[in-house]
């Protein structure tokens, strides 16, 4: 049962409509995605959920939960498979609903400013008006810009505009002591005391990066915007073997074409596509095994450059560019897009986001490109000797076992998009094969000389920082900027 | 934590929701939602201007999460793992959704939890714990003694009938009227016979032997009443020799399409709206129109679009406004992505602040539009939208048959 001062003290910020600490309001921010993996469906209520307005009232609202000494949680628009937002330890939550406005368009700084609550689709749709968008590889339309940017569970990149954490410009962020802290271009560059963007001293500028709101809540953000390509073009080429569609791959990254890349095999997002579970199964069964999905974009002569390179290495690795067989279909040239990670077309950024990709139990995988070959086979056999998976009868191996590959910019990694035991949100999967499964895919993992990283999955041991040193040095500036520990308490130990 | 003992007897295995009939049958789907949101905005690829794209009417207005679609799964699965008791706050989040299934559609895109069902599900299960809210005991007790939603004397029924015109009690085709075009909104129903009668369609009428269609109860989760008056209704309509029953109000048309969801025989006869019947008949007349002054924008009714998904109605009425407007606008919010106008009657009555702020938000974005004229095909998103529409100076409500009707004299 929450103080009833503190009741009190959060209504004088918010209002008593925006304070709610009622069981039956409570109950909804109480479990996400991962509460399966980590509390076997157990849930975690908040005692009160407030919903602040602007900046000042998320100022207060840690003022106040500082002098109580009770934890706050920020909330976005609640979808994550991590568990960020679920109250661990009770406290409040503060839910950024209300803070949705998109306060400025600069069309000449190619920036666009909104509070933490902007949905990444009402953006979106305002910025392709002006034929601009925003990088937002791994984002799920519904996601509210400023959390998305601070939880940060993707990492997906392109060739051309680079790293997802890279689009932010400024943050504005109120720190666990109520303190406002402004980088980049939210910076006040006119303050009588005048600093550069990011300093002196260590850049802060992505300071709430990863941090998941255990230093602070952001409440507004400036991102970078992009104009819209001339042309783009989808370009898939296929493979029978894994080995050959990775020399391929290497050699089109060292070629530099194709601002968007990314290998699929089993194919699993061919449902989202098709019109009915009968023409999905079809399709997963016609389409190749390995297939490497790519984007060529810019002036129409520079495509007609690129496309001359790509057909070059297919025709090397004995690829087949099997986009001229295809029927030209919107919704799958778009789709495809999607994939690359390159959302240039109009239609993939109105609605990209596919939820629940991440498979699970495993997730992210990080690895050297050149390992990629070698999990795929490990994989596979992992399939073929488990009784459920690799039993033609109780599952469709070719559409469960499957791997996306994303580049990524983070040591010249590259993202692995795991769907273990298929689509994580079948709850048979989650319950009764993914423990299994993972038990034997975290051994294989190991057996290859990657380990867990502290956050997102895994690395090769020793090429990030071994887990100890990382996370003594996260723990002592969690310490640091929050001494009472009131910002999201224990969400850094979810691994 | 779920107790192993509920977890136990719940059914681990698929049903399909057609023939899911309790809330327990929904609870891998409760499981399942992992609170994409997409429920609470319109169709991504659809969104054309930022101050409309929300879609939630109850979650707009209170914006707890509670209040949304993935707030009430989780309400859900509180309520049927003993974790929530039933309580007025439980109740308010319940039937302050105006049902308008803009979440159902969209989640059938993602994830297919199928929201509103267990909203639904759950008020009925509310229903028989707790026992039905004051508005819906009201609309019940009247339903049951005067067979119509508003307590209005069951002969007066048919009083908007104009003089000397006297429909048959037994057609091929049949007029179903509604309560809220018989009692309310007397002009639609007086529109409608005109229109039809205008077009060479002769239809016949139920009188004293309609009664309300009980979907406004199916909705608030009084189902048993509702059954009992569809049934009387279908089998009315039976005896009377129809083939064809032509409905001008949405949420009567949905009724009737969903009685086999709550075990009722399918009715022997074609259910229709009349745009329906109208549309293919004007085609021919193009030039005999006389066209409505001023631009006219498109209101979807919810259980014109959604509620009878994947057969949507959405063409039909454009297709009528085309021919009698000068230009037809669309509002940014359309067909599947269309705002409620929070005319449910369960939220008229009960949250009148809270349908009448809807309407309003649902004006403003046709006043955006620069549209004259409001239409729509519902009586119930007349009687609503009248009612939000008296600050939007120069946005006139009105239904496409009483368009329809002046156009064709």
């Amino acid at each position: 049962m929450a103080d009833q001062d503190l009741i009190n003290r959060l209504i004088d910020i918010v209002g008593p409509e925006w304070v709610s600490e009622d069981p039956a309001v409570t109950i909804a921010y109480s479990r996400d995605m991962h509460a399966y993996i980590r509390f076997g469906w157990e849930t975690r209520r908040p005692d009160i959920v407030v919903l602040p307005k602007n900046s000042s009232e998320v100022q207060n609202i840690i003022r106040v939960a500082r002098g109580f000494k009770i934890p706050v949680i920020p909330y976005g628009s609640g979808l994550n498979i991590f568990g960020w937002t679920l109250p661990r330890c009770g406290g409040i939550i503060v839910d950024l609903a209300r803070m949705n406005q998109i306060i400025e368009i600069n069309e000449e700084n190619a920036t666009a400013t909104v509070e933490a609550g902007c949905p990444h689709f009402k953006l979106q749709s305002e910025l392709l008006k002006r034929r601009m968008f925003i990088h937002q590889p791994g984002a799920c339309s519904s996601i509210y810009l400023g959390s998305h940017f601070t939880h940060g569970c993707c990492s997906k990149a392109t060739a051309r505009l680079g790293h997802i954490e890279r689009q932010i410009v400024g943050y504005e962020m109120v720190l666990p002591d109520g303190t406002m802290l402004r980088t980049g271009s939210l910076a006040d560059c006119r303050a009588q005391k005048r600093i550069w963007p990011h300093g002196p001293g260590p850049d802060l500028g992505h300071i709430p990066r990863y941090a998941e709101g255990a230093l602070g809540i952001v409440t507004q953000v400036t991102i970078k915007c992009h104009p819209l390509d001339e042309n783009v073009w989808p370009f898939w080429v296929a493979f029978d073997d894994i080995d050959n569609t990775i020399k391929a791959y290497i050699e089109l990254l060292h070629a530099e074409v194709c601002t968007g890349s990314s290998l699929y095999a089993g194919f699993k997002y061919i449902g989202y596509f098709s019109d009915s579970p009968e023409v999905a199964y079809r399709q997963n069964k016609i389409h190749p095994e390995f297939m490497l999905i790519l984007s060529l974009q810019g002036t129409k002569r520079r495509i007609k450059f690129e496309e001359k390179v790509v057909r070059e290495i297919a025709n090397k690795y004995g690829g087949r560019v099997i986009t001229d067989q295809l029927p030209f279909y919107q919704m799958f040239v778009d789709s495809h897009l999607n994939m690359t990670s390159s959302l240039y077309s109009e239609y993939t950024m109105r609605y990209f986001g596919y939820p629940g990709t991440v498979g699970a139990p495993g997730g992210m995988v990080w690895a050297p490109i050149y390992d990629v070959a070698e999990y795929w086979k490990r994989l596979t056999l992992l399939y073929m000797n488990d009784p459920v998976l690799g039993d033609p009868d109780e599952s469709d191996f070719e559409v469960n076992r499957s791997m996306i590959l994303y580049p990524s910019q983070s040591g010249h990694y590259t993202l692995i998009e795991a769907a273990i035991a298929g689509h994580p949100v079948d709850p048979r999967l989650i319950k009764e094969i993914a423990p299994r499964f993972a038990e034997k895919f975290v051994r294989e993992i190991t057996d290859m000389g990657l380990a867990i990283d502290a956050k997102y999955g895994w690395t090769r041991r020793g090429e990030i920082g071994t887990i100890s040193s990382y996370s003594e040095l996260a723990s002592k500036i969690k310490t640091a900027f929050d001494p009472d520990d009131v910002m999201n308490r224990g969400v850094w130990s979810i691994f | 934590m779920i107790g192993k003992k509920t977890e136990k007897s719940l059914k681990q295995t698929y049903i399909f929701p057609m023939v899911r009939r309790t809330l327990e049958d929904y609870y891998e789907d409760m499981l399942r939602c992992y609170k994409c949101s997409y429920c609470r905005w319109v169709f991504f690829p659809d969104a054309r201007d930022e101050r409309f794209v929300y879609q939630c009417p109850s979650g707009d207005a209170f914006r707890f999460l509670a209040y949304y679609a993935s707030g009430r799964m989780e309400i859900a699965r509180g309520i049927v793992e003993g974790r929530l008791p039933w309580s007025k706050t439980v109740e308010h989040i319940l039937y302050t959704c105006t049902t308008c299934g803009a979440c159902e559609a969209l989640c059938e895109n993602i994830n297919r939890c199928h929201p509103l069902q267990i909203i639904e599900k759950l008020r009925e299960k509310y229903v028989t714990e707790i026992g039905p809210t004051p508005a819906y005991k009201r609309m019940m007790e009247n339903v049951k003694k005067h067979h119509n939603l508003y307590g209005e004397l069951d002969r007066k029924r048919f009083d908007w009938l104009p003089d000397g015109i006297n429909p048959p009690k037994n057609a091929k085709i049949m007029y179903f009227v509604g309560c809220t075009s018989s009692y309310r909104q007397k002009e639609i129903a007086k529109a409608t016979l005109s229109v039809l009668n205008k077009l060479g369609v002769k239809v016949g009428l139920l009188y004293n032997n309609e009664w309300c269609c009980g979907g406004p109860l199916f909705r608030g989760g009084v189902t048993a009443v509702a059954k009992e008056s569809l049934k009387h209704n279908i089998q009315a309509l039976e005896r009377s020799g129809a083939e064809k029953v032509i409905f001008t109000c949405a949420g009567c048309l949905r009724a009737f399409k969903e009685g086999e969801e709550y075990g009722l025989a399918p009715p022997r006869f074609e259910v229709l709206h009349a745009l329906q019947v109208v549309s293919p008949l004007l085609k021919d007349l193009k030039n005999q129109l006389k066209p409505i002054e001023g631009n006219v924008t498109y209101h979807d009714p919810c259980y014109l679009g959604r509620h009878l998904a994947p057969f949507p109605i959405y063409e039909e009425p454009r297709e009528v406004l085309r021919l009698i407007s000068s230009k037809l606008v669309e509002m940014p919010r359309n067909r599947i992505n269309a705002f409620c106008c929070g005319g449910e009657e369960g939220v008229r009555e009960e949250f009148a602040e809270l349908a009448v702020e809807t309407a309003r938000k649902r004006l403003a974005e046709a006043k955006t539009t620069g549209a004259q004229t409001l239409a729509t095909a519902c009586p119930f998103c007349v009687q609503n939208l009248s009612g939000g529409s008296k600050e939007f100076e120069g946005v006139k409500v009105e239904d496409v048959m009483m368009l329809l009707d002046r156009a064709l004299q």
